[in-house]
């Protein structure tokens, strides 16, 4: 055995040694780490039936979204079916009041005249008077041209309010843009849980590729879309349109 | 300016029918619908229109990209264009000046708000009545 041999074994021996040792040290970290291990398993275990039990559900809630959406969007359509035939009925009322207000406008004056004079010939005929009373009596009930044109006033208030509940139906189209941005979030949890079930054991579960396949999902929306019915979001927007119109020249492109 | 004829593109059947019915409610009885920019191109090549009402948000293609083509294509580059959206933030206003929309309302609009940019690019534009 030559000195450099040696030397080497002697070092080798030295350092065996020295880890020989630390090991009673070191043996209390190893088991730590054992314990760690050993607990942590089970943990992983439930962690993982937790992630396929929600990746499993995830595309059910999808689904109960389209839901709403679709039924949101179906009772829109129904109250926009009334509320237009509300409109048309109004306006054909509203046309009968001012034909009957055109009609009736110089037949009345006339009337009024003619009955008058019939009183003042044949005073003494108690059909006269009887004439005369009646025709009080209808011209109250026909009311009087201010009468007319309340009416029709009141109705354009009723086509107005109409309107109001036609407009405030956007409801349905801004509602139906912020389901579908939930629903694109749930799908890239999913995606995300998928990837982890597929790391922990090599194969995904859930719908996260057909359980999303429902008619709202393909919605193109505005991720920001809120029902906000003050004016300052159009205010806003005035302002920049205005500022940027005022620095063209022309509006010939 | 009751002879002006409107197309009004939007994905949202309810949405159409809601501008619509705006749109007749103030004397505009002429009116078109397209489902999407694609559509609108479409109605726009067969029927034609005077004024172009549409939403941002559309599959197929967007109301951006629907106004860039009608403001490259003749007879149709000087079509008023009104952009009617939920996108409100200053950037996307912008964006939308920038591809040459007339104006631009953020939903939910009100029937009076429509109205007045109506008039308001009806009266900034010549309109072949």
């Amino acid at each position: 055995m030559r000195t450099e041999d040696l030397k080497e074994v002697f070092a080798k021996a030295d350092e065996t040694l020295r880890t020989l040792d630390a090991l009673p040290q070191s043996e209390q970290f190893f088991r730590d780490i054992l314990e760690f291990v050993r607990d942590i398993v089970p943990v992983i275990a439930e962690l993982q039936i937790s992630i396929e039990q929600t990746s499993e559900k995830l595309p059910t809630a999808s689904r109960q979204l389209d839901n709403v959406t679709a039924a949101n969007e179906s009772a829109s359509t129904q109250i926009l079916d009334i509320v237009e035939r509300m409109i048309r009925q109004i306006e054909v009322i509203q046309e009968w009041f001012r034909a009957f207000s055109r009609e009736t406008g110089g037949a009345v004056p006339a009337m009024n005249d003619l009955v008058g004079r019939i009183r003042k010939n044949h005073a003494d005929d108690p059909d006269s008077a009887r004439l005369s009373a009646l025709w009080e009596q209808c011209t109250r009930a026909l009311g009087t041209e201010q009468m007319l044109a309340a009416h029709v006033a009141t109705l354009e208030a009723v086509k107005a309010d109409c309107t109001s509940i036609m407009i405030a139906l956007q409801v349905q189209d801004i509602t139906a843009q912020q389901i579908a941005a939930v629903n694109k979030m749930m799908q890239s949890v999913d995606h995300g849980l998928n990837a982890l079930l597929l790391h922990i054991r090599g194969e995904e579960c859930g719908g996260a590729g057909t359980g999303y396949a429902h008619h709202h999902v393909d919605i193109v929306f505005d991720p920001a879309a809120t029902y906000d019915t003050s004016t300052g979001r159009q205010q806003a927007a005035d302002e920049i349109v205005t500022g940027l119109n005022n620095g063209k020249h022309s509006s010939k492109r | 300016m009751a002879s002006v004829k409107f197309l009004v593109v939007d994905d949202s059947l309810t949405m159409r029918r809601i501008v619509v019915n705006t749109l007749k409610s103030i004397g505009f009885d002429s009116v078109v619908e397209a489902t999407d920019g694609k559509d609108a191109m479409a109605k726009l090549l067969s029927e034609g229109a005077d004024f172009l009402i549409t939403d941002w948000n559309m599959p197929e293609m967007n109301g951006l990209e629907l106004t860039r083509w009608v403001r490259a294509t003749n007879p149709f580059s000087e079509m008023p264009i009104l952009m009617v959206t939920t996108r409100g933030n200053k950037e996307d206003v912008i964006e939308a000046m920038k591809v040459h929309v007339n104006n631009y309302i953020v939903k939910p609009f009100t029937a009076q708000g429509l109205k007045e940019k109506i008039d308001l690019v009806l009266k900034s534009v010549e309109v072949k009545s």
